[in-house]
């Protein structure tokens, strides 16, 4: 257990600290988060973006809020955009970046949705050079928000971003979080989220991390601290990650059960091809508060390339006895039945296995909350997956019908 | 042998036998019938002493014995056995070591001493023998990895094994194919006798084909709201429950 | 009765191996330096080779800060304070034969429950004892003779097979390898040695008891055991140590080597004295043990109870660097009262088709934290290789805590690695059952924690699997979750 006492900032991470084992810290320690390049935020991005999948989209630039490329906010909703940079630094090692986002970033997105109002939303983070966006989002009692995030790069040498991204959950709030990383360029992304999930909250949440291509050079790092804060608390978490080509995922999440009766989910999908690195750190902690919690974790990680790489940590820390808890965690390669089955029935090799690539992460795209993003998603992926087509048209169908 | 006067129970807020009479002489077979949610099980749970069945009031008189302040293994050592709807899995544990741990917990209540293993196991087979079971699953863990099935055949093996006083089984019958249904009312027969008595809680007539009851009776909303011999069965299974409700309402 | 009424009678019956055998002992002054090394390398009169090897563990134990890691909180240790050698005062160079053991020795080994005189043991069972520092006895030494097998003290084995020290100490574990181990290399003085020649399977079990008796002392034992090509050997080592209120540091080295075709059982029954239930005194139980499958289709298997100790930290591991070479650990770990255990293993797949399994059981009861760790890494090297992890724990009172803490590292795309972990209490549903069958509740309860150790149980030799069961009991006694 790290458990510093000191109050200075926190140094940067190493691979021997714990959380920290798996990371790209190589890639991440050469980043320079000065932005130096013109602010883009006034002109209109010549581009064309991807379709909206909410009615209402807010772009930013590179971390900053773009209102010329961005809709009306619906009703029901509050925006508020305050400048400068944010003090209140941590000395935890996991806040490190966090801590490089607070002095760094320009604004601060401050995002509320007013009590049992529904609002639908993307936010689509454009990348282009160095971004360090702050977004706090405030769901009020009894509202539900469907939010969508996705990022992208324009056409760039190398793109970085920063992100910090805190979500409180008031009393039976519920949030419904899609949040898709696809990178078409060389790009860098490190990311610290907070999520305090308040009595009777909901938080379904989706997260796909994949980029254009495989020999796109993208190293991400998420680093996740949820906090069941109120009683009967929910989360339901679906993550997938497809890492082909060096590009390196890793992530860290803690998710802490502090309140009687919470549930957790956990779903996480990996398929590591080429020379990729894929890690995942998922730790439960149900403290001695939490009578009655439930916690549920499933890993897996399919590991595609030759030099491909997995690093998976289902952790349990449990200090009461009022709780189910049953993780499992798998890594290999494709289940040889059921590719034998597949290829007895008349498939190519190269089909079959696409085949059950794609229903590896049907567990995660099946969770999307809008079709509209979830057709997004596959179309993309089925780039990576070339025999999985007709897998997606039968899936296509079935959200159609 | 079992008088239940005015029996009421909860489960937490929730009320579930307002009233319950119901007496069971020695020698008798009793049939509870009912639809679902009436407190069939919860009768059962509640005189097996299942915690989270609360008594609030009426009594329970066993073999002239109040049941209600005895601890559940003491009303298990007294002769009560319970053959539950769902048996649960117990990994590791070993059938036919618990078997005959439940078997000497009784004798050691009669102040027998305990049982020798090679009668012990000359019964058990004898037993499995009856309800058709095969050896290995002495071996295998307490219901682990049994089909709904098998695992009925175990309640009952242990039934025979442990000889009770009284038996309460609830819907034993449930998930059995016919064959199966008739291995299990065989063994259920076997063990009438004039000193005993079987209560089976059920949801289906089909049973009753196999185990001749004595008495029928029908419990809904938290009370028994209709006894007859084994006639009322077949009306049951002709007519549904309705009718009876309607009268009862 | 309430939950705590009978975790308390539980704890209540207390560690029944906790007596004092008074007996004169020769003992080194408190403290540790290069001296005090080379004093211990001399009373063993031990060749260059081994005094320089403990003093370079020595220099480079210096440099090393104590681990920090482990999900443990451990009450400082004070290096200097504790006499690195003790062992009972004997009238001759020690004993050539049972007969010329201290009969207060043979007292306490019978007390016990291990009889050193053979015609008591059971035939199929010989016994290295060490009592603190040094090995009393070893029985039936001829009859391993006849066979080929060497069992001895490591002090006789120095003297007898100084070449196959040489060869092989410090070769699986070299002293660099953590600062327990370190610390061992620099001032271990006794243990046991076992060498089974090729093709050979030993005839009987081997085992090793050990005794910590002295006070102020700690216990720094060193055990290597190499099955050489085509042989077999299951070896077993018990623990127990007097009560007394402050805590004594155990800090053992096990080394374990197999060959081609070479199989090795390693079991463990630890029932260190675990302090009392406020937590005064007891063992800590620092321990690195390692076995390497150095040849194809070798097989090393660990089984550990481990029931005793304030702190237990271990974590018996594999490393499978022959083709084909198969790893096995299979753990029960308690922790009662104020107990510490954080243990677990590493299972490093190097050779192709290489299979490891892991099985792990906690149990945590009273304010006793369990903490499962474990490391499954398979190299680029390793194709088809293969690891099943199964790691359960169960809960047993309120204030008590359970922990999984696994690592899964695969760089080889043709490997399969599975890990499940569950933890929860003891299911009211099975625990009503068992009453409901007339069974009484603390023996439902034993039968049911009996049932989720099984598992592991049947993994340890006859006569030890009854001893780990009735250890359970009597430490859970009263713990009805």
């Amino acid at each position: 257990m790290t458990a510093s006492s000191t109050t200075a900032p926190a140094r940067a991470p190493t691979n021997r600290d714990e959380n920290w084992k798996y990371a790209n810290l190589r890639a991440l320690s050469r980043i320079s988060f000065e932005a130096t390049a013109a602010d883009r935020r006034a002109d209109p991005i010549a581009v064309a973006l991807p379709a909206r999948t909410t009615a209402c989209r807010l772009v930013l630039i590179d971390g900053e809020y773009s209102a010329i490329n961005s809709d009306a906010l619906p009703n029901g909703a509050e925006l508020r955009i305050d400048t400068g940079s944010a003090t209140a630094e941590s000395a935890s090692v996991d806040h490190y970046y966090l801590n490089l986002n607070r002095r760094g970033r320009r604004e601060t997105l401050r995002l509320r949705v007013l009590e049992g109002q529904r609002v639908q939303l993307e936010i689509l983070h454009v990348a282009t050079h160095v971004g360090q966006p702050a977004i706090e989002v405030q769901i009020d009692s009894s509202a539900e928000l469907t939010l969508i995030e996705r990022y992208i790069s324009l056409d760039t040498a190398t793109a970085v971003t920063n992100l910090a991204l805190d979500l409180r959950l008031a009393e039976h709030a519920k949030l419904y979080l899609a949040r898709w990383q696809h990178y078409a360029s060389p790009a860098s992304h490190i990311e610290t989220l907070n999520l305090v999930l308040g009595a009777s909250s909901e938080c379904d949440l989706t997260q796909v991390t994949s980029a254009e291509h495989s020999e796109t050079a993208v190293s991400s790092r998420s680093t996740v601290f949820v906090t069941h804060a109120g009683e009967g608390a929910r989360l339901h978490w679906h993550s997938a990650t497809i890492a082909d080509g060096q590009q390196q995922h890793d992530a860290y999440v803690r998710i802490d059960h502090q309140a009687r009766r919470v549930q957790t989910q956990q779903v996480f999908r990996g398929i590591a091809s080429g020379r990729s690195k894929i890690g995942f750190n998922g730790h439960m902690l149900v403290g001695s508060s939490a009578h009655g919690a439930h916690s549920g974790q499933s890993l897996k990680t399919l590991l595609a390339g030759t030099e491909a790489e997995a690093n998976v940590r289902p952790q349990l820390e449990i200090y009461t006895n009022e709780v189910t808890a049953t993780h499992g965690a798998t890594v290999g390669k494709l289940d040889a039945d059921m590719l034998f089955y597949l290829l007895s029935r008349g498939l190519d090799p190269g089909t079959a296995e696409s085949l059950l690539k794609w229903a590896f992460v049907s567990d995660v795209l099946t969770r999307l909350p809008t079709v509209e993003l979830r057709h997004q998603i596959e179309a993309r992926l089925v780039l990576q997956l070339p025999g999985a087509i007709a897998a997606r048209q039968s899936s296509a169908q079935e959200t159609a019908g | 042998m079992l008088e239940i006067h005015s029996l009421q129970t909860r489960i937490g807020d929730k009320e579930i036998l307002r009233g319950l009479n119901l007496t069971v002489k020695a020698g008798e077979v009793h049939a509870i019938m009912g639809p679902n949610g009436a407190g069939k099980s919860s009768l059962a749970y509640t005189l097996a002493g299942r915690p989270g069945y609360e008594v609030t009031g009426g009594s329970v008189r066993f073999e002239g014995a109040d049941l209600l302040t005895l601890a559940p293994e003491e009303r298990a050592q007294a002769g009560l056995f319970l053959g539950f709807q769902y048996p649960v899995e117990i990994p590791g544990v070993n059938n036919v070591y618990l078997l005959k741990a439940a078997l000497n917990a009784a004798r050691k209540q009669r102040g027998l001493p305990e049982v020798d293993a090679f009668e012990f196991l000359t019964l058990v087979r004898e037993k499995m023998r009856l309800m058709q079971m095969d050896e290995a699953f002495l071996s295998r863990g307490v219901n682990e990895g049994f089909s709904g099935g098998e695992k009925k055949r175990n309640e009952i093996l242990q039934m025979l094994v442990l000889e009770p006083k009284l038996a309460l089984l609830d819907e034993t019958d449930s998930g059995l194919d016919i064959d199966a249904l008739k291995v299990v009312a065989n063994g259920v027969n076997s063990l009438r006798s004039p000193s005993r008595a079987v209560v089976l809680v059920t949801h289906y007539q089909r049973l009753l084909d196999y185990i001749k009851p004595d008495v029928v009776h029908v419990l809904a909303r938290g009370r028994i709201i209709k006894t007859g011999g084994p006639e009322l069965a077949l009306e049951l299974e002709a007519r549904g429950y309705d009718w009876l409700l309607a009268d009862a309402a | 009765m309430s939950e705590n009424a009978q975790l308390n009678e539980i704890v209540g019956r207390g560690y029944q191996h906790g007596f004092v055998t008074d007996i004169e002992s020769e003992s080194l002054p408190p403290g540790l330096d290069e001296d005090v090394v080379r004093k211990i390398s001399a009373i063993k009169r031990e060749p260059a080779f081994l005094t320089e090897w403990r003093l370079r563990a020595y220099r480079h134990w210096l440099t090393l800060r104590e681990p920090e890691w482990a999900h443990v909180r451990v009450q400082p240790i004070n290096y200097q304070d504790l006499s690195y050698y003790s062992a009972p005062k004997a009238k001759t160079d020690g004993p050539k034969s049972l007969d010329e053991v201290d009969p207060k020795l043979l007292a306490t080994y019978e007390k016990l429950g291990v009889p050193l005189h053979e015609r008591a043991r059971l035939a199929g069972v010989a016994v290295d004892a060490v009592f603190d520092s040094v090995s009393v006895a070893t029985t039936f030494k001829d009859r391993l003779e006849k066979a080929g097998v060497v069992f001895c003290s490591f002090s006789e084995a120095v003297q007898k097979h100084p070449d196959l020290i040489e060869r092989y100490l410090g070769s699986i574990v070299p002293h660099t390898d953590n600062y327990y181990a370190c610390l061992n290399s620099a001032v271990f003085s006794d243990g046991s040695f076992v060498y089974i020649p090729k093709g050979v399977r030993c005839p009987m079990e081997l085992s090793t008891y050990f005794r910590i008796n002295a006070a102020k002392t700690g216990q720094f034992e060193r055990t290597l055991i190499i099955a050489d090509e085509g042989s077999h050997v299951s070896y077993l080592e018990g623990c127990t140590a007097p009560m007394r209120d402050e805590n004594q540091l155990h800090a053992a080295v096990v080394e374990l080597v197999a060959l081609e075709h070479a199989e090795i059982k390693y079991s463990t029954v630890q029932n260190w004295y675990p302090g009392d239930e406020n937590g005064v005194g007891g063992i800590y139980n620092f321990v690195t043990k390692r076995g390497e499958c150095r040849g194809r289709n070798s097989k090393i298997s660990w089984t550990q109870v481990e029931t005793g100790s304030a702190i237990t930290w271990k974590y018996p591991s594999c490393v499978l660097r022959g083709e084909n070479s198969v790893g096995e650990f299979y753990s029960v770990a308690l922790a009662n009262h104020r107990q510490q255990a954080d243990t677990g293993t590493k299972m490093i797949h190097i050779g192709a088709n290489t299979r490891s399994t892991i099985v792990s059981k906690g149990i945590s009861a009273g304010h006793g934290q369990n903490t499962y760790r474990g490391l499954v890494k398979i190299l680029p090297t390793a194709s088809g290789a293969r690891n099943f992890t199964q790691c359960d724990s169960l809960l047993m009172g309120g204030d008590c805590g359970a922990h999984t803490f696994p690592y899964v590292e695969v760089k080889n795309p043709t490997a399969t690695v599975e890990h499940e972990a569950s933890t929860s209490r003891i299911s009211e549903d099975q625990l009503f059952y068992c009453l409901q069958r007339g069974i009484a509740e603390e023996d439902a309860v034993n039968m049911i924690v009996n049932g989720f150790c099984k598992s592991v149980f049947k993994e340890l030799p006859m006569e030890f699997a009854v001893e780990a069961q009735n250890l359970l009991a009597v430490s859970l006694e009263g713990s009805v979750g």
